[in-house]
């Protein structure tokens, strides 16, 4: 294929590409995957970029009008926006620690489990959740958060009597974005430490060994060999979890009393097809807003991971 | 063992120490994993419990997580009260197979042509595909597919979900199958080629067969998460085309007759031969979601 006698020219002149042939295969091939890419991920972004600039509503589409900044100046200044951002960063702060903290104890137990039947056992059961439907699992916990026959109080309450008061769990102010933030935890478990557990996994075994050998505990080999090996892997699982700062779906099927899960995610989503006349132009404002922040977000997140890996 | 040699400035007692912890420390191991199994169990079984109970034990103060008299009465109630179950049923299976088997078909193509293929701008295409990924535009996104699928007049309807299903699941998809066929040796193709063979036939002929593996491995991630998928299905359909997760949803313990019992008789009907199917399935499963995520 490639013309031997040229090659000397080619590399003084700049490459030409040309269209030959045989590449329209190829294009042939990724032909169905772009069209679908198109139409979907890339017209929408588009389609909703230019409506934040807009007054559009759907339910009244005529006589939309552009209107520049607006909608974002409005979402800046709207109290339900600022305090929808602030739950997101809650949520965030909750989740993420808990998610990790809890998936890596667990893993690093499972993964000292020599039984090798014992430790799949082990996985497939935490596993279990993933496999439901998301709705399926908002759904359970919503019922299980009922504070009078619920699960969560049957258990903390009656049978292992660590409280004694039954907390309204999704109908208390304070409990409400803390719960909904633990049904995605629980939900996730077995996820995460399916990660971390190929993370450890690709942790010579032959570190351990000289280690023992040198005399180190169980203790000292986690602190000195797996947490450092490890941490490139949890890092980047890290900045991939950021994304739930933009949760929407959890509270929308298991929402918490008044406004105490209004993410912004949320809002977004409830102003585009809840309420009202649909704003979806405003809606789209606030979408970009709080991805505007959530790259900001990530990109310190990156930095931070960046300066760590050297 | 124990008559090892002390070095100077070692003491008895902490090896002594090491040796029970070395029995404490498994102990404490399989504590701490029992407890998140129960953690991961309970609410489980207690839906499967709850399915059986009857009415007057439902309610009973305290509660209890098992029920004394196993009843049938909530699966009858919903399975005679519940005309739309089939319906729920039918457009949840239509939909998700439909939108697997396309997405396994796209992305097996773009996936094998990223992989083995040559043509101008391959790799940016592929790369910027994978950007896309980690855009946080989903939300607004919903917007405009929604008024897209509007304007298609595929509001409510099968090809409604199909068709951004499909798209969803193509990228990760198309990264796997791509990875899985990277992985074939080239020489396989050459030597097809020489026997004659166009790229249509290398590929129907030699790289499905061996790409299957990753095949049956997409196939599961994408069942799995486009059965059970909620936002987009709850905003693009109505009644005609409602899936199952947007019912159970909306299942909600006040309506008339509806108690926990019959409430999670209904998941169960609902969910419970996908979920054992998957339960059955998950080897595939977990080992395609290490591959997808060694490849990150």
């Amino acid at each position: 294929m490639a013309n031997v006698i040229g090659t000397h020219q080619r590399t003084l002149v700049r490459r030409r590409v040309r269209i030959r042939g045989e590449h329209l295969v190829g294009y042939a091939f990724i032909a169905p995957l772009l069209a679908m890419f198109v139409a979907y991920h890339v017209y929408p972004i588009i389609r909703s970029f230019t409506m934040s600039f807009t007054d559009f509503k759907y339910l009244h589409p005529q006589g939309t009008h552009f209107i520049g900044l607006a909608n974002y100046q409005e979402a800046v200044q709207s109290p339900y926006v600022q305090h929808g951002l602030l739950l997101g960063i809650e949520y965030m702060v909750i989740y993420v620690p808990l998610a990790m903290i809890l998936a890596l104890i667990i893993a690093l137990a499972l993964d000292r489990v020599s039984h090798h039947f014992l430790a799949g056992a082990y996985r497939t059961i935490y596993y279990l959740p993933v496999i439901m439907p998301g709705a399926v699992v908002y759904v359970l916990w919503k019922w299980m958060y009922i504070p009078s026959f619920g699960l969560v109080n049957y258990v903390l309450v009656d049978t292992l009597h660590l409280l004694t008061i039954r907390p309204q769990w999704l109908g208390s102010p304070d409990l409400a974005l803390p719960s909904v933030a633990f049904m995605e935890v629980w939900r996730f478990l077995g996820y995460n430490v399916l990660l971390l557990l190929v993370g450890l996994g690709s942790i010579n075994r032959e570190l351990y060994e000289a280690a023992r050998i040198d005399g180190a505990s169980e203790l000292q080999l986690t602190w000195h060999i797996t947490l450092p090996l490890l941490k490139p892997i949890f890092l980047v699982m890290m900045v991939l979890k950021m994304s739930v700062f933009a949760v929407v779906e959890p509270m929308l099927i298991a929402p918490g009393v008044g406004e105490s899960t209004w993410t912004w995610g949320w809002y977004a989503y409830d102003q585009a097809f809840l309420e009202g006349n649909l704003r979806m132009g405003y809606a789209s404002a606030i979408g970009y807003l709080g991805a505007l922040i959530m790259s900001v977000f990530v990109y310190f997140q990156y930095r931070f991971f960046r300066h760590d890996r050297a | 063992m124990s008559s090892r040699t002390l070095a100077m400035g070692q003491s008895n007692h902490g090896r002594l120490f090491r040796q029970g912890l070395r029995y404490a420390g498994p102990l404490a191991r399989h504590a701490l994993l029992l407890l998140f199994v129960a953690v991961i169990l309970l609410p489980l079984i207690w839906v499967i419990a709850s399915s059986f109970k009857s009415i007057p034990e439902l309610y009973r103060v305290p509660t209890t997580l098992f029920p004394t008299e196993p009843t049938l009465t909530s699966y009858v109630f919903v399975l005679t009260q519940v005309p739309k179950l089939p319906l729920y049923y039918e457009n949840s299976l239509v939909v998700t197979s439909v939108s697997v088997v396309l997405a396994g078909i796209i992305s097996s193509l773009a996936g094998y042509a990223f992989a083995r293929l040559d043509f101008p701008g391959r790799d940016q295409i592929f790369w910027g595909l994978v950007i896309s990924l980690f855009l946080p535009t989903s939300i607004t996104s919903l917007f405009a597919v929604y008024e897209l699928t509007d304007r298609l007049q595929l509001l409510d309807t099968w090809l409604g979900l199909i068709l951004p299903y499909t798209a969803a699941a193509l990228i990760v998809s198309t990264f796997i199958m791509r990875s899985v066929f990277i992985s074939i040796p080239g020489e396989l193709q050459d030597a097809a080629r020489i026997d004659g063979c166009n790229t249509l036939a290398v590929f129907y002929r030699i790289m499905l067969p061996l790409g299957a593996m990753g095949i049956v491995v997409i196939t599961i991630l994408n069942f799995v998460n486009i059965w059970g998928e909620y936002l987009l299905a709850r905003t693009l359909t109505y009644e005609n085309a409602r899936t199952l997760p947007v019912e159970i949803a909306l299942l909600q313990p006040q309506t008339g007759e509806w108690h926990f019992n019959t409430v999670t008789a209904a998941y169960m009907l609902m969910f419970g031969p996908a979920f054992l199917v998957l339960v059955a399935l998950q080897r595939w499963f977990l080992r395609g979601l290490s591959e997808g995520a060694l490849k990150f």
